[in-house]
């Protein structure tokens, strides 16, 4: 039979196509407002768009393994409300810190547990979670925002460090942490196994169980840090900062080359994924477009950008058929 | 009066043999960059049941596909009953007469009998829409009687017959929409002996009723039991169509894969008397399997043989730790071993490799990362991923195991073909380095070139000392690699009988009384 010629493996593919639309954005952008290519301005998008990444990286794990958490964005301001309002009590900066964080992961064990014990397909569970995690800000935060007072915590999550804001150098590490994972180590191989083939994956002895939790865990963390990151940036936490970004942290992923269904994921392509929605939403604010009328714009360049992913890859499935 | 009436009656019965029901003259078709037919031209008549052969990638159900209008043709003709026909969809192709059974079957399994023979014809819906139940449960009752002579409840939902009857099921619907032709692909593939006879005598009275029948197998005995005519493709060519009284299974075997194949002679070892692994008193909570009871001998290949869903693979499952819900006393070596996962079957040194499919493939996943999954998860002691050295083991395996066709061993096991597919599963569970290996069906639905090799690789895995179980439907394989073959039936094991050629029909007799 004739060799097929190579297109590449399907997520590089992709990407390039992303990389393409990115370029072209920042160019027409660039071209058609004075500010766009500024310092200052890509600065900015480098900032807004930092929270929304680490969420998205978190994500990443949860969509390797074919399952969906849509409780982070509601989670997002659980670690920073505990640990604003604990301080704020006098109590100690460590035990404040650590409840925070303990609290975020308890959730993320929440959510593990409904999965794997009751059995509930990941969407519904994380739902369920979701809904308590709003609860739980809202009560703990008594409904107002907080005075965070700790003056390290704002600068290490919101300061900036030789001209680079942290936040950015946060979003920095969290890539390069969760790239390491997913590609370097037998958990995170793991994990795309699973996704790519639930049944086949326990035949060969990997522990499915065992892996659901801790990629919840992983998930957890990251959602915390994200929630750090983006309640650090004001001097006041506000309960249910954050709540918006669930969906877009999965699409960012699922732009990114990741799939819904699992087995595949690429941290990189996720951060791009974020960055060319922030780049929409960042051109379309220097039109001066109202954020409702952005809101329906990026959600039509998402439906775009996706149904041609949609496309490419079935006609990858269309060659390969003989 | 007898002589005119006799002589009409031959010259139709004559037209009719002769008749034409599907041709294609030159069919080439591309897909993207790469042309998979190359000018294939076939004619089936009616009352004609033609074999359609060849190694897995040759092109068999592109072809098929074409004549049954879900692919266009880049080039050629296509001709039902003489007509030329340019066909724009399945639907036109049914509505013609062409109809295709496929490997997995067209039913919907939650649906009755009666709904899935008439789901799609007008017959379904009365006048207001409304199913037309009454109707299509006493017509499939009718119907299922006069072309099989079987009674069924049609309100029975399909998944819960049998896998024979379904296959019948899905014949009537075809007879139902009016087939001339009807193209089985693979439809024996998992079946047992008796099924398959009782489906060919069915495909012997259509042929005989005027209905011409295409039947792509792998299993070579199977066309010259039942074929009229052979049609063998190699690599998107057409080597040829020749009637059944010119070929025998070498002749075939020599269209099929192109060249004098000689009939490898399988040398079986005999086996040590120590016993590798003892299986007592193997019991499953549901009820299905109860006092199982073998032994595994070094150096020893065992068959497990019968019919589909007897209890086999159960059984296999839970002396692996997949399934839990059971107990046995299981010695690997003499030593007592208490398996609860995979994980632990593993590290005892025990494999299990299940049927190449759902429960084996990750699909997304590279040839490279699909050999060394077990490796690096059991064996390999580092928790990262070492790309360079699974490169190098995927390398060794591969050249080792003789698996072929692949570009780079970074693309996806899927665009290898089923037989090196399997050959890759099968490398996966030796490189672990296990005592004891068990296979799921290992032969099946790979050509004839791969399926030799498989038998190899499995012969060899015993001259090295090890035991080897195998679940198979194919009494070849019994016979040619298994030192003993184990009859499973209802749960229980009913014999255990030498696998010896003069054992073949017996072997074949327990598994079904």
């Amino acid at each position: 039979m004739t060799q097929v010629r190579k297109f590449g493996r399907k997520s590089k593919h992709n990407n390039l196509i992303l990389y393409i639309a990115i370029l072209a954005l920042v160019l027409i952008f660039s071209v058609t407002t004075k500010n766009f290519f500024s310092g200052t301005n890509l600065k900015a998008i480098l900032q807004s768009m930092a929270t929304l990444s680490v969420l998205a990286f978190g994500e990443t794990f949860i969509l390797s393994i074919g399952e969906t958490d849509i409780s982070n964005g509601a989670m997002l301001s659980l670690s920073p409300v505990i640990f604003a309002a604990l301080y704020m009590r006098d109590v100690p900066f460590l035990p404040a810190l650590i409840l925070g964080i303990l609290a975020t992961l308890a959730l993320g064990l929440l959510n593990a547990l409904v999965i794997v014990k009751a059995g509930l397909p990941s969407f519904i569970g994380t739902l369920g979670v979701s809904g308590v995690a709003m609860g739980l800000t809202r009560i703990i935060a008594n409904n107002k925002p907080i005075l965070m007072e700790h003056q390290g915590m704002l600068k290490v999550f919101g300061g900036e460090t030789a001209g680079i804001p942290n936040a950015v150098l946060w979003m920095a590490a969290m890539l390069l942490i969760g790239d390491f994972i997913i590609r370097r180590t037998r958990f995170g191989r793991n994990l795309l196994c699973i996704g790519d083939n639930r049944e086949a994956a326990m035949i060969y002895g990997i522990r499915i169980n065992r892996h659901v939790i801790l990629a919840f865990l992983l998930d957890a963390v990251f959602v915390t840090t994200a929630g750090f990151m983006e309640c650090c940036r004001s001097t006041y936490v506000t309960a249910g900062v954050g709540e918006a970004l669930v969906l877009n942290s999965i699409v960012a992923s699922v732009i990114g080359g990741t799939a819904v269904s699992g087995g595949r994921a690429n941290m990189v392509g996720t951060f791009m994924g974020a960055l060319f929605i922030t780049i929409v939403a960042n051109g379309l604010f220097m039109f001066a477009i109202s954020p409702y009328l952005t809101n329906i714009i990026v959600g039509l360049v998402i439906i775009v950008v996706l149904t041609g992913n949609a496309l490419m890859s079935n006609r990858e499935q269309e060659l390969k058929r003989t | 009066m007898g002589g005119i009436e006799s002589e009409e009656a031959t010259d139709r019965t004559d037209r009719q043999a002769d008749m034409e029901l599907v041709r294609v003259e030159n069919i080439r078709k591309t897909f993207g960059e790469t042309e998979v037919l190359h000018g294939v031209s076939l004619c089936l008549h009616s009352g004609e049941i033609m074999g359609l052969a060849g190694h897995n990638g040759a092109g068999k159900s592109v072809l098929i596909k074409i004549m049954g209008g879900i692919h266009k043709p880049t080039e050629g003709k296509i001709f039902y009953e003489g007509r030329e026909v340019r066909l724009q969809s399945t639907k036109e192709a049914c509505q013609a007469g062409f109809f295709i059974v496929p490997q997995e079957l067209n039913l919907a399994r939650q649906l009755s009998v009666a709904e899935n023979i008439f789901i799609g014809r007008k017959e379904f819906v009365k006048k207001k829409g409304l199913v037309n139940r009454r109707f299509i449960h006493s017509e499939s009752k009718r119907l299922l009687k006069e072309y099989f002579d079987i009674d069924i409840d049609p309100s029975m939902p399909v998944g819960d017959i049998d896998t024979v009857m379904q296959r019948l099921v899905q014949v009537v619907r075809c007879l139902n929409g009016g087939a001339k032709v009807i193209v089985f692909d693979e439809t024996t593939a998992g079946l047992a002996r008796h099924e398959r006879d009782i489906l060919f005598r069915h495909m012997k009275i259509l042929a005989q009723k005027g209905l011409g029948i295409i039947f792509i197998s792998h299993m070579i005995p199977e066309m010259l039991e039942i074929c009229d005519t052979v049609t063998a493709l190699r690599g998107g060519e057409l080597v040829g169509t020749q009637p059944i009284e010119n070929l025998n299974h070498n002749k075939i075997v020599e269209m099929i894969v192109g060249q004098e194949f000689v009939n490898s002679n399988f040398k079986k070892q005999k086996p040590g008397e120590e016993v590798l692994l003892s299986v007592k008193d193997l019991h499953s909570d549901n009820g299905v399997l109860d006092h199982i009871s073998f032994d595994v001998k070094k150096g020893e290949i065992l068959g497990v043989y019968g019919l589909r869903n007897q209890g086999q693979n159960l059984m296999l499952d839970m002396i692996y730790g997949a399934y839990k819900r059971g107990s046995a006393l299981i010695e690997i070596d003499g030593r007592k071993v208490q398996i609860r996962t995979p994980g632990q079957a593993v590290a005892n040194g025990l494999t299990l490799l299940p049927e190449r499919g759902p429960r084996t493939v990750f699909y997304e996943k590279s040839i490279v990362e699909n050999l060394a999954v077990q490796f690096t998860n059991v064996k390999s002691r580092s928790r990262f991923v070492n790309k360079k050295a699974e490169l190098r083991l995927a390398e060794d395996a591969v050249k080792k195991f003789h698996v072929r066709g692949h570009s780079s061993l970074n693309k996806k096991l899927t665009s290898l073909s089923g037989g090196n597919m399997q050959k890759v599963l099968i490398a996966r569970s030796m490189l672990v380095e296990p005592e004891v290996l068990m296979f799921v069906e290992p032969t099946q639905g790979i050509d004839i070139g791969a399926k030799e090799e498989v038998k190899s690789l499995l012969l060899e895995a015993a001259k090295q000392g090890k035991g080897v179980i195998i679940i198979t439907a194919e009494i070849d394989d019994i016979i040619d690699i298994c030192n003993r073959a184990v009859i499973i039936k209802e749960g229980r094991i009913k014999a255990v009988i030498e696998a010896a050629e003069e054992n073949r029909e017996r072997i074949i007799e327990e598994s079904t009384k």
